[in-house]
């Protein structure tokens, strides 16, 4: 498959540069959320996955797991707010 | 699905003729465009997959790394991927629900 040249996109109309990007756009938005997901998912295994002798997710651990990211997202806006007030000081 | 929130209307058609080149060259540019976007987005994303799925599980099923990959390692190895691959998948969905809940506040 031929790459992105700057001649290719030279030849599109504004319409279609316009779409381009905003499809660019939601693309990247999309690409920051599965990185997240990389993230938590690698912090969690490690935390929720102690051993591994079946080759599917137990209860207690899938339980772990959601309980995981929910508090690492509490976490995240607990420290967000702190920071926020104490800069309003 | 929050995916499909700008994705999904590529097909609208603006109406607006095209100022250079025709129109079906245009889109076939443009539709190639997204095609390749889309796939460097895959291969990044299975990338990473493969390299995170590699760590933990190499740190969970070879204690002590032998001459060879026993028949125990290879058995411990392909259940963790299963495994990785299903906590992928929940952490997934609860984050995106997680993120949807949190935009509607």
């Amino acid at each position: 498959m031929s790459q992105i040249s700057k001649n290719d996109i030279s030849q599109l109309d504004e319409a279609s540069q316009v779409e381009l990007l905003k499809f660019v756009e939601s693309e990247n938005a999309k690409a920051k959320l599965q990185s997240s997901i990389h993230m938590f998912t690698d912090m969690c295994f490690k935390k929720c996955v102690p051993t591994i002798t079946t080759g599917s997710v137990s209860p207690a651990e899938s339980t772990c797991l959601a309980n995981c990211v929910d508090r690492f997202l509490d976490t995240n806006i607990f420290v967000v707010n702190k920071i926020s007030k104490s800069m309003q000081k | 699905m929050a995916f499909s929130l700008f994705g999904g209307s590529d097909k609208k058609d603006s109406g607006a003729a095209p100022t250079s080149g025709d129109s079906s060259n245009v889109n076939s540019i443009k539709e190639n465009l997204q095609a390749q976007i889309l796939q460097e987005i895959a291969l990044t994303n299975a990338t990473e997959l493969i390299s995170k799925i590699s760590n933990n599980c190499y740190e969970k099923c070879i204690l002590n790394p032998g001459s060879s990959l026993s028949a125990a390692d290879a058995t411990c190895l392909d259940q963790c991927s299963e495994k990785y691959i299903q906590a992928w998948n929940t952490i997934s969905r609860r984050y995106l629900a997680r993120v949807q809940s949190e935009s509607k506040n």
